[in-house]
C-alpha cells in the first residue's frame, strides 16, 4: 500500500542531518574558537582566563567599523535592490536578457574589485576617456564610492535573477488582471509587482547585506586605510606579528557575526511576515 | 464589434485569429465557442487590448479604441483562474478597482462590502484568498470584476477549474447580476453558451482555427449547425453520409424528407441524439442496438441500420433504465423538423445550407 505524502512542513528533517552536522562542526568550531579566544579563554600564549579586554582594547575601533560596515552594506544593498528589481521587471519574458544580467554573477568579487578599481581611479579608464580634470575620489576616497559600487554591481544581477525566479510566471496575469481593473502602470507597479517582488526582494537583499557587511576583499582593495571597514579590521589583527592582537581580531569578528546575525534574524521575521501575506 | 479582428504570433504563420468579424449588441451576450486552439482567447485578449491586433478593429459604442490601453476601456475579466492578489485581503481585493483610482478608503470599503454581499460572501472580509475554496475564490473575483463599474464583463472560460456545484453557482451569479452589462463570453462548453446566451439579442458564434464557423442564436446552432465542425461541438453525434435528391436526403436510412431545401449533391445528415425517438421495433426506421453507454440520468442507445449502399449508426438517447439491450431489435423516427444536412468536409460553412 502506498503511502502518503507527508503534508507541507511535516516532513522528517533526518535527511537533512550529514548537512547540518557539517556545517555545524566546521562553523560552529570556527565560532567556539573565535568566542573563547575574544573572551581571553584561548590565548596563543599565557593562561587562559575570562575577559573582555580584547573588546575594550579595540572598543572605538569597532564601533566605527561596525558603523562604516553597515553603512556600505546599507547603500550598496540598496541600490542593488533598485537596479536588481528593475532589471528583474525588465527580465521577466526576455531569456536572452536573463542570461546577459546572469553573466556577472560567477565574477569573483576579487576580480570585480579590481576592475572596477581600473575604471574608477583617478588614473583608470573612465578618468582617462573623459579626461576630465579634478576627477573625484571614487577609489580609496572618503564616501568608499567605489566599495558600494563593485557590491551594489555585482549584488544587483543576483537581486535581479532572485526576484526574476519568483515572479516568472505569476507576475503577467496579475498585472494583466490589475490593467483591466483600471490600474495604470504605476499603480500596477505599486499595488501589485511590489508586493509580489517583497519576499525575493527581502530575501536576496538580507543575502546581499550579510555578504557586504562580512566581507572583506573589496573594502580592503578599493577603501581607504582609516577608518576600517570592521572585516578589514579583523583581518589585519589576525595577522598582526604582535599575538597579542588575535583576541582584538576575535572580538572584532564576534561582533562582526553577532550584528550578521542580528540582520538575518530581522530579515526572517520580515520575510516570514511578507511571504504569508503573499501566498 | 469585431471587425476583421486579425492576430499572428508568427510573422507569415497561420493567423490564430483571421479576420473574425461579428456584432456584440450593447447589453447583450456573445459567446466564443470552440475547441483549445481555434481562438476564442486570443479573440478575448485582442478585445482587452491584452495583445495588439495585426488587423481589424475592435470598436465600442462606434469608437475605435485602438490605442486605448486596458485600464481605459472599462472592460473586466473573469478568467479560469480566479487571479485574486494573495497579498490583499478579500475585501481589499473587491475593493482593489477603487483603491487604484483614488476613491478614498471608506468608501471603497464600503462599495466592496456590498459587492461581498451581492455574490453570497458576508463575513469574508477579513480573510485571504487563499483560505477560500475555488468556487468563493471566482465569486470574489467576480465581485471585484463589477467593482470596477465595467461596460463589458469578459468571461474567459470562468467556471472550467469549478466543481459542478460552484459551476452553478458562478452561472446563476453571472445571469443575476447581468443586468445589461455586454457580456464577452468564451468557452468550450456549449452548455454553458446555452445557460449564459439564453436572452433573445444573444449569440454564439463558432471558430474554428481562427475561423468563424457561425454565427447564430444558440438554439439555432443546435437546430441548424452549418458544419459538422459546429454539430459535433454541440456534441451531435450521428452523421449518416449519402446525397441529396429533390429536397430528400438518400442514405441507409432511406429517403428522409428534408424541413428546407437544400441543393442537390453530397450531404451529412445530422441529428441530435436527443431528438431520436427509440419505438418499438416494427415501426420507424428498422435498426439494431450496437451500443448502449450510461450517461448519467440517460443512456446513449447506438443503433445500427442497414440499408442500401451499408450501414449507418444513429444515435438516440433513452432514460436510465428504459434503455433496450445490444442486439436488439428497435425502430427509430427521426421528425422531419429535426433533420440537418451538412456539407461532407469539416468546414463546409462556404456551403452554407439553409
Amino acid at each position: 500500500m502506498a503511502r502518503p505524502l507527508p503534508r507541507p512542513g511535516t516532513a522528517p528533517g533526518w535527511p537533512a542531518l550529514p548537512a547540518v552536522v557539517l556545517v555545524l562542526a566546521v562553523v560552529g568550531a570556527g565560532l567556539v574558537t573565535v568566542l573563547l579566544q575574544a573572551l581571553g579563554l584561548l590565548p596563543l600564549i599565557g593562561v587562559p582566563r575570562l575577559s573582555g579586554a580584547a573588546f575594550g582594547d579595540v572598543g572605538r575601533d569597532l564601533g566605527t567599523g561596525t558603523a562604516l560596515s553597515l553603512a556600505i552594506a546599507a547603500a550598496s544593498t540598496a541600490v542593488a535592490a533598485v537596479v536588481g528589481l528593475a532589471t528583474a521587471l525588465l527580465l521577466t519574458g526576455r531569456r536572452w536578457l536573463g542570461a546577459a544580467a546572469a553573466l556577472t554573477v560567477p565574477v569573483p568579487h576579487l576580480v570585480g574589485a579590481a576592475a572596477m578599481g581600473l575604471l574608477l581611479a583617478d588614473s583608470g579608464v573612465l578618468a582617462r576617456w573623459t579626461g576630465m580634470a579634478g576627477w573625484p575620489e571614487l577609489v580609496g576616497g572618503r564616501w568608499w564610492v567605489a566599495v558600494v559600487a563593485e557590491y551594489a554591481w555585482k549584488e544587483s544581477a543576483f537581486v535581479a535573477l532572485l526576484v526574476a525566479g519568483a515572479l516568472a510566471g505569476r507576475l503577467g496575469p496579475l498585472r494583466e488582471t490589475a490593467a483591466l481593473l483600471g490600474a495604470g502602470p504605476w499603480r500596477r507597479l505599486r499595488h501589485v509587482t511590489l508586493p509580489l517582488a517583497a519576499p525575493a526582494l527581502l530575501a536576496a537583499c538580507t543575502i546581499s547585506f550579510v555578504y557586504a557587511f562580512g566581507s572583506y576583499e573589496v573594502a580592503a582593495l578599493l577603501g581607504r586605510a582609516s577608518p576600517e571597514p570592521l572585516p578589514v579590521l579583523a583581518y589585519r589583527l589576525s595577522r598582526s606579528i604582535q599575538l597579542t592582537e588575535r583576541p582584538q581580531a576575535a572580538a572584532a569578528a564576534v561582533v562582526l557575526v553577532v550584528v550578521g546575525l542580528a540582520v538575518v534574524a530581522v530579515a526572517a521575521v520580515a520575510l516570514r511576515r511578507s511571504l504569508a501575506r503573499t501566498t | 464589434m469585431l471587425d476583421g479582428v486579425t492576430r499572428r504570433y508568427a510573422v507569415g504563420g497561420a493567423a490564430a485569429l483571421d479576420g473574425l468579424t461579428v456584432p456584440v449588441p450593447g447589453g447583450a451576450c456573445l459567446v466564443l465557442l470552440g475547441p483549445s486552439g481555434s481562438g476564442k482567447s486570443t479573440a478575448l485578449r485582442l478585445v482587452a487590448g491584452l495583445e495588439p491586433l495585426d488587423a481589424g478593429r475592435v470598436l465600442l459604442d462606434g469608437a475605435d479604441l485602438a490605442g486605448v490601453p486596458p485600464e481605459r476601456r472599462r472592460m473586466a475579466m473573469l478568467a479560469q483562474r480566479p487571479l485574486l492578489f494573495g497579498h490583499l485581503s478579500v475585501l481589499d481585493n473587491v475593493a482593489f478597482p477603487h483603491t487604484v483610482r483614488g476613491v478614498p478608503r471608506r468608501r471603497a470599503h464600503a462599495d466592496a462590502r456590498a459587492r461581498l454581499d451581492a455574490v453570497g460572501l458576508p463575513g469574508f472580509e477579513r480573510r485571504r484568498p487563499g483560505e477560500l475554496s475555488g468556487g468563493q475564490q471566482q465569486r470574489v473575483a467576480l465581485a471585484r470584476a463589477l467593482a470596477a463599474g465595467p461596460r463589458v464583463l469578459l468571461l474567459d472560460e470562468p467556471t472550467t477549474g469549478l466543481d459542478t456545484g460552484a459551476r452553478a453557482e458562478v452561472h446563476e451569479l453571472l445571469r443575476r447580476v447581468r443586468a445589461d452589462l455586454t457580456l464577452l463570453l468564451v468557452t468550450h462548453d456549449p452548455v454553458e453558451a446555452a445557460t449564459l446566451a439564453d436572452r433573445p439579442g444573444d449569440r454564439v458564434a463558432v471558430l474554428r482555427d481562427g475561423l468563424l464557423q457561425q454565427h447564430a442564436p444558440v438554439g439555432e446552432l443546435y437546430a441548424r449547425p452549418a458544419s459538422l465542425t459546429v454539430a459535433r461541438l454541440l456534441g451531435g453525434r450521428t452523421e449518416v453520409p449519402g446525397t441529396v435528391r429533390a429536397g430528400r436526403h438518400v442514405s441507409p436510412l432511406g429517403a428522409l424528407q428534408l424541413p428546407v431545401p437544400v441543393p442537390a449533391g453530397p450531404g451529412v445528415l445530422v441529428v441530435r441524439p436527443e431528438l431520436v425517438e427509440l419505438v418499438p421495433a416494427g415501426s420507424g426506421i428498422a435498426g439494431t442496438v450496437a451500443e448502449v453507454r450510461v450517461l448519467g440520468a440517460r443512456a446513449l442507445v447506438t443503433v445500427a441500420v442497414a440499408g442500401a449502399g451499408g450501414t449507418a449508426r444513429v444515435h438516440a438517447e433513452a432514460p436510465l433504465g428504459r434503455q433496450p439491450a445490444v442486439g436488439d431489435p428497435v425502430g427509430l423516427r427521426v421528425p422531419v423538423d429535426v433533420r440537418t444536412v451538412v456539407p461532407p468536409s469539416e468546414d463546409g460553412e462556404r456551403q452554407q445550407l439553409p
